[in-house]
């Protein structure tokens, strides 16, 4: 994925690839936020209105009906951000060193001011509070960004893993 | 692994067998084994396939951290718990219709539960009686017969064979290459058990006080029926299968453990209790026998639903509901009570609001699999709620079980070296011994000595 801005031959940017960076950049921050644990800047990217989703697995996932690892709204994402605070949160104490990789990445409108984000991730994760071995998470992502006056915010934020109804190690970071 | 050279006693054909003990000086070998009527001799215990005397091992307030690293105590394990023992395979109401089916693991022996065309629950050995092929691969579905991938052989519900392409070559009468299943298969409350052993008690009496647990869990719902169909979180550990009882009931680590827990969401929650000081808190520690322990919390709760973080005014439909079914003095105190906190020897814990099952995997790797119990007769959004419950407490993600795995597998690490005695003797002096059970304060360790005390006893049989 190359996310150079486009110029025309007259200089301009091409609008279209000047929001197609924005927007790329917006997850690849998402991202790197995410891997080094810093749960201040991470949580600013989201918008007052959250599903942060990560379902089981199978047919007809449901975040309200069926049992998902996780369905955060605003309010439960918070306080899973003020666990990881306390220093306390023995599964991710200390955090484990991570790294992910996006690809693949497909952008649809959704309105004038939402866009959705689909692609592929890995995720190499160091469980350095525990076995110290690196484990390997992999999936797609499907994010949902909302223009607002100070920049782009997410709303929703899926994450489908290939073995989401495998069994799994702890996942207490930002996945 | 165990020490280099350690007393074993060997149940092989001929009898019991016993090993030299030598430089390990704290068994005390004159106690726990009867010399005379063993044969004494030394192996090396890199062997791997020797069980050792577990009387060595187990004393009344510790136990020996080779039980979580030995491959030979995990293979007797499966052979003496798992395959000998009831066992714990799933619930009716994950079968609903006929030729529903799903597939388990009962210790390493992959199973498959099926809803019969009449209705039945039948547990069956996933494996082809003529390769071995894993018979069914999926995790659930529906299925008129099973019919194996490998050569076209063709089963019942019930494990016969019924056909088999090619007959012309058949040397053998079909009637003897049945699917393999259990002895018995039983069920109480909907919760569906196994035993491969054809001499095994019946469920009932293997059961004892934790027919009463179960019965008291189903009970929550209006019309005595529970749902165990929202799907399972499966969360790995990197330790051994045993951990997952012991923790499960122990009613000790939670202010430590899970301070980061309590201190983000314990305030004006159920929860609040745990954070009580040792004085304070009503909780009991139950060793209800036959290896089923639990955690009561009835003593703490001061109001109805309080186990379910709410009050009677917000769930209307729900307080009606269980006051129509079971008169309003039963409904007011099952409100008042509320569900279980109960592990049943030895898979299955009945987590207050969730089921859980321990898998073993290998002697250092294990699963534990949750889900909410979902109420019948209830509004969806009270099953919501108790699904966003369990996601809280007990999955991969949730905010107790992900701190949990890695206590267990920083056990685990601390286990595989020199290893030694884990101290179990809180609570000793205070517990209190009735007719059929124990019972002591919330954080003394009667409940992993009822579990101990079990597991020497049957490993012992």
């Amino acid at each position: 994925m190359n996310e150079a801005v486009v110029f025309s031959p007259t200089g301009e940017v091409d609008p279209l690839q000047r929001g197609r960076a924005e927007i790329c950049a917006f997850v690849y921050k998402e991202c790197r936020l995410a891997d080094e644990s810093q749960y201040d800047a991470w949580e600013a990217l989201l918008d007052d209105e959250m599903l942060y989703w990560v379902p089981l697995g199978g047919s007809n996932p449901d975040p309200d009906s069926k049992l998902s690892i996780i369905a955060d709204h605003r309010q439960r994402l918070r306080n899973r951000i003020a666990q990881l605070k306390t220093q306390r949160r023995l599964a991710q104490q200390p955090a484990s060193p991570m790294r992910r990789m996006l690809a693949n990445i497909e952008i649809s409108p959704i309105s004038h001011t939402e866009t959705q984000v689909l692609c592929n991730f890995t995720l190499h994760e160091f469980r350095v509070q525990s076995t110290a071995e690196v484990q390997v998470w992999a999936g797609r992502y499907e994010y949902r960004l909302r223009r607002r006056e100070e920049g782009l915010r997410m709303y929703y934020k899926r994450v489908d893993l290939i073995n989401a109804g495998d069994a799994l190690p702890s996942l207490a970071f930002l996945i | 692994m165990l020490p280099d050279i350690i007393m074993f006693s060997v149940i092989s054909q001929t009898g019991l067998h016993a090993f030299g003990l030598q430089g390990f000086a704290s068994f005390k070998t004159g106690e726990h084994l009867k010399m005379s009527t063993l044969e004494k001799r030394t192996i090396p215990t890199t062997s791997g396939t020797r069980a050792p005397s577990y009387e060595a091992l187990i004393e009344h307030d510790r136990v020996h951290s080779s039980l979580y690293t030995s491959t030979a105590i995990f293979e007797d394990e499966m052979d003496r718990l798992f395959y000998r023992g009831w066992v714990f395979v799933g619930h009716e109401s994950e079968i609903p219709n006929p030729n529903d089916y799903l597939t388990r693991m009962i210790g390493l022996e992959p199973v498959i539960m099926v809803r019969t065309k009449e209705g039945a629950v039948s547990v069956l050995s996933n494996r082809c009686a003529h390769r071995g092929n894993l018979l069914c691969p999926r995790q659930s579905g529906n299925a008129r017969t099973f019919v194996c991938d490998y050569h076209g052989w063709t089963y019942s519900h019930t494990g016969e064979l019924l056909s088999v392409p090619y007959r012309g070559g058949e040397a053998v009468d079909r009637s003897c290459l049945s699917l393999q299943k259990p002895a018995r298969t039983d069920q109480c409350g909907g919760f569906v058990f196994v035993t491969f052993n054809p001499d095994s008690e019946p469920l009932g009496e293997y059961l004892g006080a934790a027919k009463g647990l179960i019965e008291s869990t189903v009970s929550l719902s209006p019309t005595g029926r529970i749902n165990l169909t929202a799907g399972w979180a499966k969360l790995h550990f990197q330790a051994n299968w045993k951990m997952l009882p012991e923790n499960s009931t122990d009613g000790y680590h939670a202010p430590f453990t899970h301070s980061s827990f309590l201190r983000t969401f314990a305030p004006n929650s159920q929860y609040e209790m745990l954070t009580q000081g040792e004085d304070e808190r009503k909780s009991r520690a139950i060793d209800w026998g036959r290896g089923h322990v639990a955690l009561d919390h009835v003593p703490s709760y001061e109001r109805p639903l309080q186990w379910l973080g709410t009050t009677e005014d917000k769930v209307p439909e729900y307080v009606t509901a269980m006051e129509e079914s079971y008169g309003p003095v039963l409904a007011r105190k099952k409100l008042m009570e509320g569900p279980v906190h109960a592990t049943i020897f030895p898979n299955l814990f009945l987590g207050e609001m969730n089921v859980a099952i321990f898998q073993p995997i290998s002697v250092d790797e294990c699963v534990l699999w949750s889900t909410p119990i979902l109420l019948e007769g209830v509004t969806d959004s009270l099953n919501h709620r108790l699904i966003r419950q369990s996601q809280a407490a007990m999955g991969p993600a949730s905010f107790l079980l992900a701190d949990d795995s890695v206590i267990s597998e920083r056990q685990q690490v601390a286990l595989e070296g020199r290893g030694g005695w884990l101290d179990l003797s809180r609570g000793l002096l205070r517990e209190k011994r009735h007719e059929h059970m124990i019972e002591s304060h919330i954080s003394d360790e009667t409940t992993n000595r009822g579990f101990w005390t079990h597991y020497l006893k049957v490993m012992q049989a």
